[in-house]
C-alpha cells in the first residue's frame, strides 16, 4: 500500500514535470522549431493533455492573430535621398565649429587678460617711478653713436649699460678717432686715455672735452632732449674751456661727455623703424618697446573679439 | 526575399557608394522594416523615423556587410534603432507604457483597406489596436523577438543571429512573449471583436 502511494506521487511528478516541459515548447512547435525528437514527446503529452491542447490552440491563434493584424500603409518611401546624407557631415561640421568656437573664445580671453596685465603692470611701474612718458632705465637703448664732424672728423660710439639715478656711468667706450688719416680705434676702456692723448697731440687746436664740462655732459645724457636739442656750445665757450683745461687734463672714461665737445650731435637710434619714422627717443611720439607690445596685443584682442561676436551670431 | 544574386549585385554596388543600388534594396525591404518598427514601438511616427534613420545607417554602414542574410542584417539595424528609440523614451517618459495601455492608442493612420466591408475594416482595426497595445506590454527584448517571428517571419536562427543571443534565449523570449500576449488578449476579450476572440464560450 505504501509502495502504490510512493509510486503514483512518482508518477504524478514525472508526468508534472512532463507537463511543464511540454508546455515550455508549445510555443516553438506553433513555429516549427522542434527537434524531430522535441516534437515526438510533445505529440506524445499532447495525447493525454487536454491544458496543454487549449494551450497550444490559443498559442497558434495569438501568432495567426498577429500575423494578420493590419499594419498601417507605408507614410512614404524611405529611400535614401543625397540630401540625407550631406545632412550630418553639416552636423559634423557644426560640431566642429563650435568646438573652433570654444578655442576662439578660449584665446579670446587669455589674449585681453594678457593685454590688461601687461597695462596694468606697465601703469604701476610708471607711476612708482614717477616719470611720464619716458621709458624705464632698463630699457633704455644700449647703444648711441655721435657723429661729430669739425676740422677733425671724430667718430666715437659710447656704450650706455647702466643708468643710475641721474647719472650715467658709462662703462665701455668703444669708436674710431680719425686723425688726418690716422684712424684710432678705441676698444677698452683702458684705450680711451691713449685715444684721447694721442688725438691732443696730433692735433693741439682740436676740442677735447674740459674737465669742468664733464657734469654737465652727464646731466644732459640722462636728458637726452637737452642733449639732442641743446646742441654744441657755441665756439667761443668751447674755446675758453679749451683754454681752461690743461692739456694734460685727465680724461675719465667713466664719465664720457656727450655733446659738449661736438658741434653737431645727432643721436642714430638702433631701433630702426622707429627711426625710419623720424621719430627721436624722448619725443612725445617715441614708442617704448612696451608700448609696441600694448598696441600689438590690444590690437589683437580686438580683433578676436570682433571674430568671436561675429562667430556667436552664426553659432547654431 | 530570398538571397538572389541581383540582390547580391545591388549589395555589391551599394558598397561601391552606388546610391540607387541601395535605394533598390530600400525600396525592396521598406515595408517589413517599417512594419517590425512599427510592431516594436507602436506609433506611426516614431517608427517611420526609425526606419529613415535605419536605412540611413545601413548605408553608411554597408561596407561592414560580409555576406550572410541580407534581410537578418537589414532588421538588425532597424531593431537596434528602434531598442534605441525605446530606451529614449524610458528615459523621457513622456509616453510611458502605461499611457499607452490606460489611453487607447490613436487609432492607426491608414490601414490596409483590402476592399472589406466597413465593419470588417473596423473590426480589423479594432484587432490591431488590441494587439499592438499587448505587444507595448512586453520588454523590450521579448517584443524585438516576437516582433522578428510573426511580423518578419524569420526563423529562430535567423532571429538568433539578428539579435545576436543564442538559440535558447531567443526560443525562450518568444515563448514567454507569446504566452503573455495571449494571456493579454484573453483578458482583453470584450476588446476583441467576436471573430477574433480566443474562446467562443465567454
Amino acid at each position: 500500500m505504501v509502495e502504490m502511494t510512493v509510486m503514483l506521487d512518482f508518477l504524478r511528478r514525472r508526468i508534472k514535470s512532463e507537463h511543464a516541459q511540454t508546455q515550455a515548447m508549445l510555443s516553438a512547435c506553433v513555429d516549427g522549431e522542434l527537434t524531430a525528437r522535441e516534437q515526438q514527446r510533445v505529440e506524445a503529452h499532447l495525447a493525454h493533455c487536454d491544458a496543454c491542447v487549449e494551450e497550444l490552440r490559443t498559442l497558434r491563434y495569438t501568432k495567426e492573430l498577429l500575423s494578420k493584424a493590419p499594419m498601417p500603409l507605408l507614410p512614404r518611401s524611405f529611400v535614401v535621398r543625397q540630401a540625407d546624407l550631406e545632412e550630418r557631415p553639416v552636423m559634423a561640421r557644426r560640431r566642429g565649429f563650435g568646438l573652433a568656437y570654444a578655442y576662439l573664445k578660449g584665446a579670446t580671453a587669455v589674449i585681453a587678460v594678457a593685454f590688461a596685465l601687461l597695462v596694468a603692470g606697465d601703469l604701476i611701474a610708471q607711476l612708482s617711478l614717477g616719470t611720464s612718458g619716458v621709458m624705464m632705465p632698463a630699457m633704455a637703448p644700449a647703444e648711441r653713436v655721435y657723429e661729430g664732424e669739425q676740422e677733425v672728423p671724430v667718430e666715437s660710439t659710447i656704450v650706455v649699460q647702466k643708468a643710475v639715478k641721474e647719472t650715467v656711468v658709462v662703462e665701455k667706450v668703444t669708436g674710431t678717432v680719425e686723425v688726418e688719416g690716422k684712424e684710432i680705434v678705441v676698444t677698452k676702456e683702458g684705450e680711451v686715455q691713449k685715444a684721447v692723448t694721442a688725438v691732443r697731440q696730433a692735433l693741439p687746436t682740436a676740442s677735447l672735452p674740459p674737465p669742468q664740462v664733464e657734469q654737465q655732459a652727464v646731466e644732459s645724457l640722462t636728458l637726452p632732449e637737452d642733449a639732442v636739442g641743446g646742441g654744441a656750445p657755441p665756439p667761443t665757450e668751447v674755446a675758453a674751456a679749451e683754454k681752461a683745461a690743461d692739456a694734460d687734463a685727465t680724461f675719465t672714461p667713466t664719465l664720457f661727455p656727450s655733446a659738449t665737445p661736438f658741434p653737431t650731435v645727432q643721436p642714430i637710434e638702433p631701433e630702426k623703424t622707429i627711426a625710419a619714422l623720424g621719430i627721436e627717443r624722448g619725443s612725445r611720439l617715441w614708442l617704448s618697446p612696451i608700448r609696441v607690445i600694448e598696441i600689438g596685443l590690444g590690437g589683437l584682442a580686438l580683433i578676436l573679439l570682433a571674430i568671436t561676436l561675429i562667430a556667436r551670431r552664426q553659432q547654431p | 526575399m530570398a538571397q538572389s544574386i541581383d540582390e547580391q549585385a545591388l549589395i555589391a554596388a551599394a558598397q561601391r557608394g552606388v546610391l540607387d543600388a541601395f535605394n533598390q534594396l530600400v525600396i525592396h525591404y521598406q515595408k517589413l522594416a517599417y512594419h517590425v518598427a512599427y510592431r516594436i514601438l507602436g506609433e506611426a511616427d516614431a517608427s517611420a523615423d526609425a526606419t529613415q534613420d535605419a536605412f540611413l545607417r545601413a548605408y553608411k554602414a554597408i561596407g561592414q556587410y560580409r555576406g550572410g542574410s541580407f534581410k537578418a542584417w537589414i532588421l538588425r539595424i532597424v531593431t537596434n534603432t528602434c531598442y534605441d528609440q525605446l530606451r529614449l523614451k524610458q528615459r523621457r517618459p513622456t509616453a510611458s507604457l502605461e499611457a499607452l495601455l490606460v489611453a487607447e492608442p490613436a487609432p492607426g493612420p491608414s490601414f490596409v483597406d483590402q476592399a472589406e466591408s466597413p465593419e470588417a475594416y473596423v473590426e480589423r482595426q479594432e484587432l490591431g489596436r488590441t494587439l499592438q497595445a499587448g505587444i507595448n506590454a512586453l520588454p523590450p527584448d521579448q517584443r524585438i523577438a516576437l516582433t522578428l517571428c510573426d511580423v518578419a517571419d524569420m526563423n529562430y536562427q535567423e532571429i538568433a543571429q539578428t539579435t545576436q543571443v543564442s538559440l535558447g534565449t531567443v526560443k525562450s523570449r518568444i515563448s514567454r512573449a507569446r504566452a503573455k500576449l495571449r494571456d493579454y488578449l484573453l483578458a482583453q476579450q470584450e476588446l476583441l471583436p467576436a471573430q477574433y476572440r480566443l474562446r467562443d464560450d465567454a
